[in-house]
């Protein structure tokens, strides 16, 4: 434990938090939570840091102590991305459950970003502070524009992919899935052109609300193109205990095969939401005109890094455009069959997932309800030559 | 080095199903007595007293296993302060807060029965460590078995 006198004390390993630990002589280091506590007891701090991913026990539980140890002290969490969810809901006081630290910050942070608000007060030093505060809030704006799309205020494709490498890579270490569903807009194009650009943006603006209310708070959603969405589906891991000890051989093999129940639940769901949505800004006929088309892949099955299940959510919403729109795919089995995600999330037995090849589309009830033209809405990037070929008679 | 004097008991009533609180002994304990909810609190009650003064913490070995070593790097921090960890199920708890058991850092206690003999134990035997045999009132004797045990023993198939 540093000994040296200082007003932020970092607790947890200075190498995952911060982009520039050398600046550490400005901060007191704990390497545990409890020995945080300990010295937050003894020592007045303006600001402690605490890397959520260093506590192991009971995180709300810790801060309160914390909070306690050190009423004074501005309580940041260092979160990374995937544990943003936590991390907002720690922040966010409820009307029982008062907050249990005072803001969040993705991880890596630079030291600077820790330093106290400054003093309301006219001296030369507090002008200096008040300049420093303006610097961070622009920073904290930056960070904001850098992740989050504008206009839907979803998170962008650069958070998107960072995002998908970091819980991939907590996926592997605790074995758990992550499915990724890419979807767009069908004839989206159409839209733009007889209604104008602003009746567009409106379109991908509700499209982005709805989604974000079909999904759960720490699933991840991000607009990552003109038209298209993505949403990163995936489960908190459990504290490693003797329980969750990564299942072995056929066991394993047999839990991974399992087709991703809850993402193919609400991928139909949003789709059937939308499908049945009424927008006004339409016209008259603006109920049922809007549907979308969508691929799921998922971790381990049909992809094991980020770039794999982008490419096969892709395929998989190509093959839900080819066959007529309106549809959520999902890939199969590593012999890529395709099928339809309505078939999978209605059927309840494992077997009957796994028989794909008798699989009948059962999206086809619902028809696609614009009266627009029928033709493609996929755009330059997405055209057909760009795509890889699609398995054939194999649904 | 000299330890002081047991003046204090700190109890963590956890949420495990062996609550220190709901033992007989503890409720009626005379000496000075504090609760906590929970290894945090406890930390920082403790992180608060001054190191002349001689503290019994009683927890579920399961709330100090919370965060894993911590809890013994703690403790060694802190050599006034004595831990009985409550251990009622045999629960197989990580390695590190096994081997602090078996240095003598913290006691185990294995059911409620054990409770006062282990608190009389603790506070009357202050030496930090394994036990000291030739002062333990608690030496076990050599075993001795009766003839007919024996015959038991080996006919029992």
């Amino acid at each position: 434990m540093s000994s040296q006198p200082s007003t932020i004390l970092l607790i947890g390993r200075p190498q995952e938090a911060l982009r520039n630990p050398d600046a550490l002589d400005a901060m007191t280091v704990c390497k545990s939570i409890l020995e945080g506590i300990e010295q937050a007891q003894s020592t007045r701090f303006d600001t402690i840091a605490v890397v959520i991913s260093n506590i192991q026990g009971q995180i709300r539980q810790a801060l309160e102590a914390l909070r306690l140890s050190s009423p004074h002290a501005r309580i940041i969490l260092l979160a990374k991305m995937l544990e943003e969810p936590l991390a907002r809901e720690l922040t966010d006081g409820f009307t029982f459950i008062p907050a249990a630290a005072d803001d969040y910050l993705i991880c890596p942070i630079r030291v600077e970003e820790l330093r106290p608000p400054a003093a309301q007060s006219n001296s030369p030093a507090a002008l200096t502070s008040e300049r420093e505060r303006e610097y961070q809030e622009r920073i904290r704006q930056l960070e904001i524009l850098a992740t989050q799309d504008d206009l839907t205020g979803l998170k962008n494709r650069r958070y998107l992919n960072q995002f998908l490498i970091q819980v991939l890579a907590l996926a592997r270490q605790y074995r758990f899935p992550v499915t990724l569903l890419l979807f767009d807009i069908d004839n989206f194009k159409q839209y733009n052109d007889q209604f104008g650009h602003s009746v567009g943006d409106k379109v991908l603006m509700q499209a982005g609300e709805m989604i974000r209310h079909c999904c759960r708070v720490h699933d991840v959603v991000a607009r990552i193109g003109g038209d298209e969405f993505a949403v990163v589906f995936w489960d908190l891991p459990e504290k490693k205990t003797a329980s969750s000890v990564p299942p072995q051989g056929t066991e394993r093999r047999q839990q991974q095969a399992k087709p991703p129940r809850e993402p193919i639940f609400m991928a139909e769901r949003f789709r059937k939401e939308i499908a049945a949505a009424r927008f006004a800004f339409l016209g008259p006929q603006g109920r049922g005109r809007l549907t979308i088309s969508g691929g799921l892949a998922s971790f381990p099955e049909d992809g094991k890094t980020a770039e794999e299940l982008l490419n096969r959510a892709d395929q998989a919403l190509f093959e839900a455009k080819r066959q007529g729109k309106n549809k959520i795919m999902i890939i199969g089995d590593k012999n890529s069959n395709y099928t339809s995600a309505s078939k999978e999330g209605a059927s309840s037995s494992p077997s009957a997932a796994s028989d794909k090849t008798q699989k009948t589309d059962t999206s086809t009830q619902d028809q696609p309800a614009d009266e627009l033209k029928e033709t493609d809405s996929i755009s330059s990037s997405q055209s057909p030559s760009s795509r890889p070929a699609s398995p054939e008679n194999k649904l | 080095m000299q330890f002081p004097k047991i003046s204090n008991i700190l109890i963590i009533n956890g949420t495990d199903k062996f609550l220190p609180l709901s033992s007989a002994c503890l409720a009626d304990f005379k000496g000075c007595k504090d609760v906590c909810n929970n290894l945090y609190e406890a930390v920082r009650v403790l992180a608060g007293l001054s190191d002349d003064t001689g503290v019994l913490l009683i927890a579920p070995l399961k709330e100090l296993s919370k965060e894993k070593g911590s809890f013994v790097s703690f403790l060694e921090r802190h050599p006034n302060i004595r831990c009985l960890a409550l251990h009622p199920n045999r629960q197989e708890y990580p390695l590190v807060l096994q081997q602090a058991i078996w240095e003598g850092k913290l006691w185990p206690c294995l059911g409620e029965d054990a409770l006062p003999e282990a608190i009389h134990w603790i506070t009357k035997h202050n030496q930090q460590g394994a036990v000291n045999k030739q002062n333990s009132s608690f030496e076990p004797d050599p075993i001795s078995l009766s003839t007919e045990e024996i015959e038991a023993l080996f006919n029992s198939e």
